[in-house]
């Protein structure tokens, strides 16, 4: 990335909108496939936790940053059309569920429709190894 | 509260923010561990009164904000670099008017991040209905267990605590009026960030924002005093 890009980085930090959660948008869904295998959502939240557990994260929680970073690079890949972000998901997924596979990613993006909750694929990638980005 | 002590809490506080960032960085991202050390010896020595650590802080901001691309943790990183840059132009200011309009900018954005935050909702008829809570909970990404999604039927949680949220952002400057009202408004707001860390695992929002609440205090008593003044 061009450091030109620096200053239209650090100018929303300056002067923020502070637009939190104006609006519900699509949420997205990382999914990966193994060897072929079936499509698997990575980062999945735990079934439960308890009161103790939630303090505790307060302090110390890097899988659950780490998982909201994964939700901010789908967004980017497909509302912004991002290569350097698709790159770094690709990374990310490499690097955290085995370099030595054949993997294969797609975001899909959950949404509520008239009849219930509705799921769109809106990106796929080629297969790719660990060697890639 | 006094300007300096202020702005020494306000350092205290990012210290301890950004160095708990930084170690769960690490955790996050191995290949990263040089400049997150690096940050982290810069927390070390803000928190022991070396003022111009700041100005290295801020730096490695940017440089985060090169690294990912953007933020890493969306408004929280956010948040990071405004106190950074306000707490580096405090420090570097040639007096202390100055300084204090550095510090007072990060009071007003703090107001600006509740208003603006509130208004947006309030013009969102999904807000007032209810639904945009329900929709967090019941399909978005931030639950931190799949148990939590069962409050997307809780029509006490999802329509009045929406409101609730709504009505506290967007009325935030009321709370400016007295320094017991800004403080129960503080306390407001943290309770807010305090069920989002918990909630939907925003624990780094939670401590960044408290590091910019001596700002508005200190904010609030100048603009009274001057006010009582005029």
């Amino acid at each position: 990335m061009s450091l030109l890009r620096l200053p239209s980085l650090l100018l929303p930090a300056l002067i923020p909108s502070w637009r939190f959660f104006r609006a519900i948008a699509p949420s997205p869904r990382v999914e990966l496939r193994v060897n072929g295998g079936p499509w698997q959502e990575v980062a999945v939240a735990p079934a439960h936790l308890s009161l103790g557990q939630m303090l505790l994260r307060l302090i110390w929680n890097p899988q659950r940053t780490a998982a909201l970073y994964l939700v901010s690079l789908s967004e980017r890949i497909v509302e912004q059309g991002s290569h350097r972000a698709e790159a770094e998901l690709l990374e990310r997924l490499a690097r955290d569920y085995g370099r030595e596979h054949r993997l294969e990613a797609r975001l899909t993006f959950v949404t509520r429709g008239a009849a219930g909750l509705e799921s769109e694929v809106l990106y796929e990638s080629a297969p790719f190894t660990g060697g890639r980005g | 509260m006094d300007f300096l002590l202020a702005l020494r809490l306000t350092e205290v506080m990012m210290a301890l923010a950004l160095a708990q960032q930084s170690l769960e960085q690490i955790a996050i991202d191995r290949r990263d561990t040089p400049w997150l050390l690096a940050r982290l010896a810069l927390c070390v020595a803000l928190l022991v009164g070396q003022g111009g650590a700041v100005f290295g802080l801020f730096a490695l901001g940017l440089y985060a904000l090169h690294r990912y691309d953007g933020p890493f943790n969306g408004g929280s990183d956010k948040m990071s670099l405004l106190i950074l840059a306000c707490l580096s132009v405090a420090e570097a200011a040639p007096t202390v008017f100055w300084a204090e309009m550095a510090f007072g900018y990060l009071g007003v954005q703090l107001v600006l991040s509740y208003v603006i935050s509130g208004q947006v909702k309030l013009a969102n008829p999904a807000w007032r209905r209810g639904d945009a809570l329900r929709d967090v909970f019941l399909y978005s990404a931030y639950p931190v267990s799949e148990d939590l999604r069962r409050l997307a039927d809780r029509r006490l949680v999802t329509f009045w605590g929406g409101w609730v949220v709504m009505g506290v952002e967007a009325a935030f400057p009321v709370f400016l009026l007295h320094p017991l009202a800004l403080l129960a408004g503080l306390l407001l707001a943290a309770a807010f960030h305090l069920a989002n860390a918990m909630l939907f695992g925003l624990h780094r929002f939670f401590w960044i924002w408290l590091c910019a609440y001596p700002s508005l205090i200190w904010l609030q008593g100048r603009l009274a005093g001057a006010w009582t003044a005029g």
